[in-house]
């Protein structure tokens, strides 16, 4: 019975759980058909909302230096957990994986945003346990 | 001997009024307190002079807009800066300048941002002062400001913000708000004023009688201003009965100025619609 | 990393409150249409009072800072029924199952263009969340909301039609969250995606609601004055409160039609219960009445989780980069000849 009972529950979940993004499709501002992967140093984060913004110089095939901008998630969650403004200083190296704008500017949406060591920038994904996960407050 | 006695009591009485007339005229006004014992500020409150328009002393002048001619002429004002001078370093002054010629452009205030400390204070519209123990509300009519001033031990401010990161503690009868990590986006007026990140407000409030605060708020910028200066004003009580705030809302009034060059081309703004 | 609940048994214990001026409290339409929840109300009030905080005033203290995140769905599952409780166990493993559900995503997809949630600490996983043995946060057999009358179906739909195909057309057309206007601070109290998070301020005579989205505020006077005139729309909402023992009850009216609530028009009326069954809790009920859209009014009922202050300031149309960005990406297909993102109008 106890079986049955969470068995449905779990369906229940399934038809109820429902992406939580109705804000803001980037879908609108950033081309799934057009990935990319940016390696640079950091010149600013903006710690705003309703979107933090990572700028970041981007050094080009031609050699010539490029000056991109990245989306990411409101920083208030990172804020709660101890991060502040000197967390993610001018000159870091990061990789950003992501999407490019749809109207060729040079933005993107960081999907993935990592240290040029691979360490996660932030948190790690929910339930890995990462390192460089630091306690909510 | 009985009348000199007499004389003399009458004297030492008449003396006494005397003194205490004086001390009565020279002690400040203590005003009623809260059930935990503070000054109470709790009320709606609103400044009542045109420092918005410009903090310093200025004429009255034509407005920005032709056709609404004396509907939105600039109105005059004495000043609430102390000394009316604000000193600020050689290399800022051009930026003031520039400020100053580009303003109904370049002040937030045009795109409905949040005004930060002080401009919020002396905004045109009214705010409430919710008076905890632990915190102090004070929620803006403007673009729904909002400041929590946190009566404890203050800590850094980990951002920067529009609003700022406050904490409070009391002197005496005055609420003594310390403010940072307020952004350097914010002006101080309608004339271009401005300030740096490392602006750092100390605000005053003090009751002057039952519907009136003193506000003092000391700036400092050594970014940009060569000493600390001082504003002051008074804040006056919303007496009116059932006096409330409402909403101010204007992100939607300055969508069209901010978004309007990427609309698609045929369709129109639809402002409070 | 450990799940953050705030696992309550007391999230379904009534708060008990004095009787006196329980009953008048409800509105008379609720009175003929909800006896089953005007009798949860006296039921709950019979008893003694209970051992809340108090304001140095004498009021209960309701103040600091909480979450609206909850593992309660909003409505009961369908597959669900007439269940309107777990078990205790069936709720573990309901929440369990909740925080960990992710929308599926790959390389390529809709989904996949978007930043990691996880990465910013914005999943609800990741932060604070109330339980509760309630099935969905709507009270009552159904559990749902009910269904809207077929009047305000057709405006609801025509409003729908016209908005079909100009979805990128101006910042009107993005919705009030998106243009940065007002998020979810109107009464009831729901959660959003993430920053789900309150402050409730007390001081003499007033209870002030701050949510952390878009930084707004309802500020409830408790003297018993009347609501603004009827001609001044609110899209928060004008609220009025009132203590009934340890229960603050607050009226909300003069609601604008432009921050409709699951329907909800102008005539909007939602009656708010905050009582404090222990530090860590807030037990929130309220009852949504509009008479052009629902022929009765529906309840609901949750537990409110408290957390660590303070709110962080969310400035929106100060940063908003992403209204300009989603109107020259439409601008952008649309002089390629694709039609913008249609998917981004149903909320994606």
């Amino acid at each position: 019975m106890k079986k049955i009972a969470i068995a449905l529950a779990a369906t229940s979940i399934l038809l109820a759980a429902a992406p939580l993004w109705a804000h803001h499709s980037f879908a609108a501002e950033f081309d799934p058909q057009k990935p990319i992967k940016l390696t640079g140093t950091v010149t600013e984060m903006e710690w705003i909302n309703p979107h933090s913004w990572i700028h970041i110089d981007v050094k080009g095939p031609d050699g010539k230096v490029v000056n991109w901008m990245v989306e990411g998630g409101s920083p208030n969650a990172l804020l709660r957990r101890g991060f502040t403004k000197a967390s993610l200083p001018a000159g870091s190296e990061i990789v950003i994986e992501g999407y490019q704008a749809k109207d060729g500017s040079n933005r993107a949406n960081g999907r993935d945003i990592t240290f040029a060591d691979g360490k996660r920038l932030f948190l790690g994904s929910t339930g890995t346990g990462s390192p460089d996960e630091k306690p909510e407050k | 001997m009985q009348n000199r006695l007499q004389s003399l009591s009458i004297a030492n009485i008449a003396l006494l009024a005397l003194i205490a007339t004086c001390a009565s005229a020279q002690a400040p006004y203590k005003a009623p307190r809260t059930a935990d014992g503070k000054p109470d500020l709790n009320g709606i409150w609103q400044a009542l002079n045109t420092a918005d328009w410009d903090i310093q002393a200025h004429a009255a002048a034509a407005g920005p807009v032709f056709s609404l001619a004396a509907d939105f002429a600039i109105p005059p004002g004495p000043g609430i800066v102390e000394g009316n001078e604000i000193p600020y370093l050689p290399a800022m002054a051009d930026k003031h300048k520039q400020n100053l010629a580009n303003r109904f452009k370049d002040d937030p205030e045009v795109k409905c941002y949040l005004p930060g400390v002080p401009r919020a204070t002396y905004m045109p519209y009214p705010f409430q002062i919710i008076q905890g123990q632990k915190n102090i509300l004070i929620s803006y009519e403007y673009a729904s400001a909002v400041r929590n001033i946190d009566m404890g031990k203050p800590t850094p401010a980990p951002v920067d913000s529009w609003m700022g990161w406050s904490f409070g503690h009391w002197e005496g009868d005055s609420l003594v708000i310390d403010v940072t990590g307020l952004n350097d986006k914010t002006w101080f007026d309608r004339a271009g004023n401005f300030h740096s990140d490392a602006l750092h407000v100390t605000e005053r409030y003090t009751p002057r009688s039952a519907d009136v605060l003193m506000y003092e708020a000391t700036i400092e910028d050594p970014k940009t201003f060569s000493r600390s200066w001082k504003i002051s004003m008074p804040l006056y009580r919303h007496v009116e009965k059932n006096a409330q705030l409402l909403e101010f809302k204007c992100v939607e009034f300055a969508e069209e100025l901010l978004y309007g060059a990427y609309r698609k081309k045929g369709t129109g703004p639809n402002i409070g619609k | 990393m450990s799940n953050r609940f705030v696992a309550k048994a007391s999230a379904v214990m009534f708060t008990v409150v004095p009787l006196a001026g329980v009953l008048a409290a409800v509105p008379a339409f609720a009175q003929s249409q909800g006896k089953a929840q005007t009798a949860l109300f006296a039921k709950e009030a019979a008893g003694k009072a209970s051992a809340a905080p108090r304001t140095p005033d004498g009021k209960p203290d309701l103040s600091g800072y909480f979450t609206t995140s909850t593992t309660v769905p909003f409505e009961r599952p369908k597959d669900l029924g007439a269940k309107e409780f777990f078990t205790p166990e069936e709720a573990a493993a309901y929440a369990k199952r909740s925080l960990a559900a992710k929308a599926p995503t790959g390389p390529g997809t809709y989904a996949d263009v978007h930043y990691d949630m996880a990465q910013f600490g914005l999943e609800k996983d990741q932060n604070k969340v109330s339980t509760g043995i309630r099935t969905s946060i709507v009270t009552g057999p159904e559990g749902r909301v009910p269904p809207v009358l077929p009047a305000a179906r057709q405006r609801q739909v025509a409003k729908q039609a016209a908005n079909r195909g100009h979805e990128f057309d101006g910042p009107e057309n993005r919705g009030l969250a998106e243009q940065c206007i007002v998020w979810n601070g109107a009464p009831p109290m729901t959660a959003g995606g993430y920053n789900s998070n309150i402050q409730v301020s007390q001081g003499e005579g007033y209870v002030a609601i701050t949510s952390e989205m878009i930084h707004d505020t309802r500020i409830i006077p408790t003297d018993g004055r009347p609501h603004v005139d009827p001609s001044i729309r609110l899209l928060l909402g004008d609220g009025r409160g009132h203590w009934e023992g340890d229960t603050l009850v607050v009226d909300t009216t003069n609601f604008s039609a432009r921050n409709s609530f699951r329907g909800s028009d102008e005539n909007l009326h939602v009656v708010e219960r905050f009582s404090r069954p222990s530090a860590d809790t807030l037990k929130y009920q309220f009852t949504v009445e509009d008479p052009t859209v629902w022929d009765k009014p529906w309840f609901g009922e949750m537990s409110i989780a408290k957390i660590d202050g303070p709110l962080f300031e969310y400035a929106c149309t100060e940063g908003n980069y992403g209204m300009r960005n989603n109107l020259t990406g439409a601008r952008a297909d649309e002089a390629k000849g694709i039609k913008p993102n249609g998917r981004a109008a149903l909320g994606e």
